[in-house]
Order: C-alpha cells, then structure tokens, then sequence
C-alpha cells in the first residue's frame, strides 16, 4: 500500500469511526456515509496533503484505491 | 495528524471506561481536524465519565440556527463549553430555518428551550441571490427590509423565550463585491452593507437578552478565506473552518458569561510580566516600561490591565521580590501606567505562588475559579498549573508586544454588559480592606459592627438597578437561596410582571457605599415566595441578609400577607444562604427546592446595628 493509501486509510477510518478500511472499501458501503461525512473526509485530505480537488473528480471515485490515485494526480499538478 | 490523535482517542476509550483526566486533556487539542473530532466524540457522552470527581460543570442549553450549514460550530463549540466548566445540551437545527424556528411557537428551538440561541447569518440571509449593480438603492431596499423581517422574528422569539439571542455582523463575499465594477458604486455598496451591519448591532440595544457578535471585525485580520466556494455551491456552507472557529471563540465567551464563568480577578507577576528586567536586580531605573520598544510592550500590557480594572476584573500583584522596593516602584515610577490603586492587593515576597494565590483568594472570598494567573515564568506556570487546575494561566512568553494580547485574547473576563458597579469595583474592595483592619482594631465583634454605621435601602427594581441584579443573579454563587432559577431574560420579566416583584438591596457604611449587593425575586399573591435571594459576598457577616427579611416582613404586613414563603435548594457552594432561613419551617418540596414558610409577624426586626431606609420609589419598568 502506498503512502498516500495508507494516510488515507488513516482518514477515512477517523472520519467515519469505522476500523477495518483498505484500500478496497468502496465509499458507498461504509456506515455513516453521507455527503456531509465526505466533505469532512475532503478538508482533511485537503488540509493533510496541501492539495485542492475539483469536487466533481473527487464524487466520482468509489474507492479509497481510486481516491488515492486523485491525490497522487493532485500532487503531481501541484 | 493521524487518527489516533491521544485526545480524541482518549474520549474514545472514555465511552468504555471512565476516564477523570480527559477534561484536562482538552487543552491538548491544537489543530481544527482534531478538536473538531473530540466535539463530535464528546456528543451523548456524560461528562462525569470524562471529569475527576467533583467537576461542577455548569448545565447550559444552546441552540444553532443558521441561514446556511455550519456543519463544524456545534462540536468545536462543544469542546470550548466543557474546557470552561460547562455541560452543554446543543441542537442543530437544519440549514436555513431561521426564521421559522425563531416564528414558530411549535418549532424545535421553541420546544428545546435553549439558554442561548446562535442566529449564523451569513451574507444569502440578506442578499437576494440575483442582485443589479446599477440599483444600488433597490439592493438596500430589500436587504433592509429581510433585516426587518429577522429583526420581527428575534423579537417575536425573545417575548416568548426566556434565554439569550445572538447574531453576528456578515462580511460580504469577495465575488459580490467583484461583480461592482466602478469604483464609485463600489464605495456605495461598500457603504449600504456597513449600514446593514451598523443596524445589526444596534439589534443589541433593542433588547438585553439580543447579543450581536461582531463578526465581520472579527475577520479583518483572521487569516483564512471567508468562504470556499466548491463548499458553497455544493452545500450551502458559508463558511471556512478558520471562519466557524472564529466564532466559536467568540460565541462560546459569551456562553461562558451566559453561565456565570467568567473571570474576576487577575493575579499578575512583576518582573519580565508588568515590566521588563528584574526589579531586584536591575533597580528601579533599570527595569524597562515606557518610552519605546521593548518597555513600550510592558505598557501596553498596563494600559490593558487598567482597562479590564475600569471593567470590573480586580488586579492583584503576586511577585518574587522585596515588598518594600515593590512598593517604592509602584508608588514612584514615573513610567508606569498602573498604580498603586489599582490593585486590590500587592503580594511580594518570596513565598509560593500557589500559596500566595490562595490567599489573595481566601481575602478577597473569591472560587480559585475566577482567578487569572500571568507570569512570564515557565516553573511558575507549571507549579500554579499543577497546584490550582481552576486557574486559567496565562504565560506571556517571547516578544513582550503578544503580552497585552496574550492576556486580553482568549476573552476570559467576557460579561453579557458592564455596569457601575463593575467600574468601582476595586475600589469597594479596598474600602472592605480597610473595613477588616477597622474591625481588628475593635475590641468586640458587636462593637465593630455597631460602630460600621450600616445603612440598608431595598428598593424595587428600576432601569438603573435591573442591570446589576441580573449581574447579580448570574455571578453569586455562594449566597444564593435557589441557584440558577432565574436566568437573565426570567429575572426581566420579574420587573415588568405585576404579580411579581424584583428587589434590590443596597447598603451603605462609613467606609463608603457598597452598591447593589443583593437581590430578591419575589411571587406575590396571597402569601409571598422568595423564588431566590442572592447576596454578594463583600456583605457577609453583617446581618444584611436579616435586615433584608425585616423589610420583606414589612412589605407583606403593608400588602395583608401574613406568610412568607422561600425555595431554598442547598447545592456545594451555597450553604451560606441557608442562614437567612433561621426561625423558618420547610414545608414541602416544590419545583426542585425545599418550600419553607415563616409567619410574617414572627419575623425578627432589623438588627439593631443596621438602619433600613426606604427610597423614593421610581417608576415601574
């Protein structure tokens, strides 16, 4: 698992206080997920990697893998 | 930042097993991410899982009601209300239903009762969301009539809710002001929405329960953008967390001076804190104040001090050092901004702190609770930390031009409004001073108290009053019959009804007058019910509270009531009240106190030292 991953994991788990995330978990499945636990899930990824996401790319993923991959692609923009 | 911050994982663990050393460890919380996590963790959780015990925290309903989403007020707003003593009950209510929850006698904030209600505004709760530059004068027209509208509605709201209200001032978003693009036209609009603002604050004069933080003064120099725009458009958040937690600051003093936490007293040190250099050993010409940089810092830091002592906070000195070269410096220096009167007392010596700050405490019959401690020393912050956890401590560390901001910042010694008596506060604590050395010159308790010359006035409540008795009925803690039965907005209903009465006691000796000292809310009818007395503690020991009950007895007589009633409900602190009931029988339990009764003609007359005057009375408010 990469970095990135891993951090994610890290806050996708604080964020919906749920402790068995990977890199698989699709975000439709997770308990507790409503759109405004995704926001909160997007200003700590935002604040954690100094990067900024256009919401439509970042709606668009559905798993943490994916996920990750966006920030990878974020980071490299910036 | 990773999930297992230690705070919030404490909390976490806190749902499992108790855990007394979390509330300490809420000072912990730094960054946003966390502190908003142990909010939203510390919701539903029983605070007495989370405190050592004993931890009286203070109940407080306080409701958010906002024109847009605030998703992270509540729970920011959580942490600072139980890091000051609180145990908060919050609501959310959905986004943009302020007016209908303010209108709605049936709606969900009317149905909570909340002590405080947060109004969030932001700039869609004025605006239209189409608006043309070129009718300027149009724009104003309807923004000024939807401030009407929220105006009716907080109205409307405050005659049937008894707690406070609060709105802010709205700062206009960058993209609105943009879309101007003659600078003329910009100045006028610049101009109309300062005017929205300048009529929003005066909401505050309407009403004392109406509060208006001031938000867009706030934000001049905050350091994040007001709005994100993605979280705007997508879900009507309308404000950053730099914003949310800007207010949460503000919001939560003035929940804290809501609940009666405020701070009175500051307890502050001497070298490198009130001044630059050591007294001892630089002498009294080498210590550095005034004139430029750095004493210059140290004064401001004075010209702080001073201002929060015209206020109502006490000052207190408590230094290392040798009293007599203290005392020569205060008196005599001619750079310094404070002065010797300005301190309630000067403690220099070379004893502990703690030790020292108990005293002052013990003197002044302050709760360790009120106090402020500053000192530029690490090991003093420490020990005070580590000996007294009630104090807030303050460590003005670094560059001495943070010192005045440092202590002035975190808004500690927030009250709702200031009154005369705050600003002669230090001075009727001195004359108290004077009192004690007065009466240890007396050979007999009786003696002193015969020869104070004490004079009692108890008078009904009228607009001069009415400010300090709601002050009153906030702040007393230990002479308080029927602790908090009386909220703010209560007690102002006490003076407007007919068939209740609201009373303010003043007493007056040769040492000078002490002002409004206590109050008594009272029910009228067939047989009268103190609902509570309260009695601050500067008057203790002089048979004030018994001069008070022989005018009472009086009144009833006058009035062909022939019982007195009082609810009395004992608590931790307020044992001292209890004495008033002396020659009463309890009767039952009624409203969560004990009922107790006295026949008006077996109430004793004043004391015999104490001369009870009547005041013409002025017009009822």
């Amino acid at each position: 698992m990469s970095e990135i991953t891993a951090t994610l994991v890290d806050l996708v788990e604080r964020v919906t206080e749920n402790p068995d995330v990977t890199e698989h978990t699709r975000f439709e499945g997770l308990p507790n997920w409503v759109s405004l636990s995704a926001l909160r899930l997007l200003a700590d990824i935002e604040d954690e990697f100094g990067v900024r996401l256009d919401l439509r790319t970042y709606f668009a993923v559905s798993d943490v893998g994916q996920l990750s991959a966006l920030v990878d692609t974020a980071l490299a923009a910036s | 930042m990773s999930k297992d911050n230690p705070v919030t994982a404490r909390i976490r663990a806190a749902r499992e097993n108790a855990d007394p050393g979390v509330l300490a460890a809420l000072d912990d919380l730094v960054g946003f991410a966390e502190t908003r996590d142990a909010g939203r963790l510390l919701d539903g959780l029983a605070l007495s899982r989370i405190a050592p015990p004993g931890h009286r925290a203070r109940p407080l309903r306080v409701a958010v009601v906002g024109t847009f989403t605030a998703e992270n007020v509540a729970p920011l707003l959580r942490v600072e209300l139980v890091r000051a003593g609180i145990d908060p009950t919050v609501l959310v209510t959905g986004f943009d239903q302020l007016m209908t929850q303010l209108t709605d006698p049936d709606s969900e904030l009317a149905r909570f009762g909340p002590d405080v209600t947060l109004c969030l505004l932001h700039d869609g709760a004025l605006m239209p969301m189409t608006w043309d530059p070129t009718e300027l004068a149009g724009l104003a027209d309807l923004a000024g009539s939807r401030l009407s509208a929220l105006a009716g509605a907080v109205a409307e709201f405050g005659s049937r809710s008894a707690g406070a209200v609060v709105l802010n001032t709205v700062a206009l978003p960058r993209g609105e002001r943009r879309k101007v693009v003659g600078f003329a036209e910009r100045a006028r609009l610049g101009a109309l929405w300062r005017d929205l603002n300048v009529r929003l604050l005066g909401l505050a004069d309407t009403s004392p329960s109406v509060h208006v933080l001031d938000l867009e003064a706030l934000l001049t120099d905050h350091d994040a953008a007001l709005r994100d725009e993605r979280l705007y458009r997508f879900a009507s958040m309308a404000w950053t967390p730099g914003v949310e937690r800007e207010y949460v600051r503000e919001a939560a003093a003035l929940c804290r001076a809501v609940a009666g936490r405020a701070r009175k007293l500051v307890v502050v040190d001497l070298d490198n804190t009130l001044w630059g250099g050591v007294l001892g050993d630089d002498g009294p010409h080498g210590i550095e104040v005034g004139g430029r940089y750095p004493g210059n810092c140290f004064t401001e830091l004075q010209r702080a001090l001073v201002a929060l002592r015209r206020q109502g906070v006490l000052l207190a000195v408590c230094s290392k050092n040798e009293p007599a070269l203290v005392e020569q410096v205060l008196a005599t220096h001619p750079e310094l901004t404070v002065q010797p009167e300005d301190f309630v007392t000067t403690v220099a010596n070379w004893g502990r702190k703690d030790e020292n700050i108990r005293q002052i405490v013990a003197s002044l019959n302050l709760g360790l609770d009120s106090v402020v401690f500053v000192d530029d020393s690490s090991f003093e912050c420490a020990l005070v930390r580590e000996q007294l956890p009630e104090v807030a401590v303050v460590q003005v560390a670094g560059d001495p031009s943070g010192h005045a901001l440092a202590v002035l910042e975190p808004g500690l010694f927030a009250t709702l409004a200031t009154t005369a008596t705050d600003r002669d506060r230090t001075a009727l604590y001195q004359a108290r001073a004077r009192r004690e050395e007065f009466a240890a010159s007396m050979s007999s308790p009786a003696d002193y108290l015969a020869s104070l010359g004490l004079r009692v006035t108890v008078s009904e409540a009228d607009e001069y009053s009415l400010p300090r008795l709601v002050q009153l009925g906030l702040r007393t803690n230990q002479f308080n019959l029927n602790p908090r039965a009386h909220t703010e907005a209560d007690t102002l209903a006490y003076a407007a009804d007919p068939d209740r009465l609201l009373l303010g006691v003043e007493v007056e000796d040769r040492f000078g007058r002490e002002g409004v000292v206590s109050a008594v809310w009272l029910r009228t009818g067939a047989e009268w019910t103190v609902t509570n007395m309260v009695m601050s503690c500067r008057v203790f020991s002089r048979g004030v509270e018994h001069a008070v009950l022989a005018d009472l007895a009086e009144r009833a007589a006058a009035s062909g009531v022939s019982a007195l009633h009082a609810l009395y409900r004992p608590g931790e602190r307020n044992r001292a009240a209890s004495g008033l009931l002396t020659g009463f029988q309890p009767v039952d339990e009624h409203e969560g106190a004990t009922r107790y009764r006295v026949a008006v003609a077996d109430v004793p007359p004043a004391p015999a030292w104490i001369e009870l005057c009547r005041k013409e009375q002025t017009a009822h408010v």
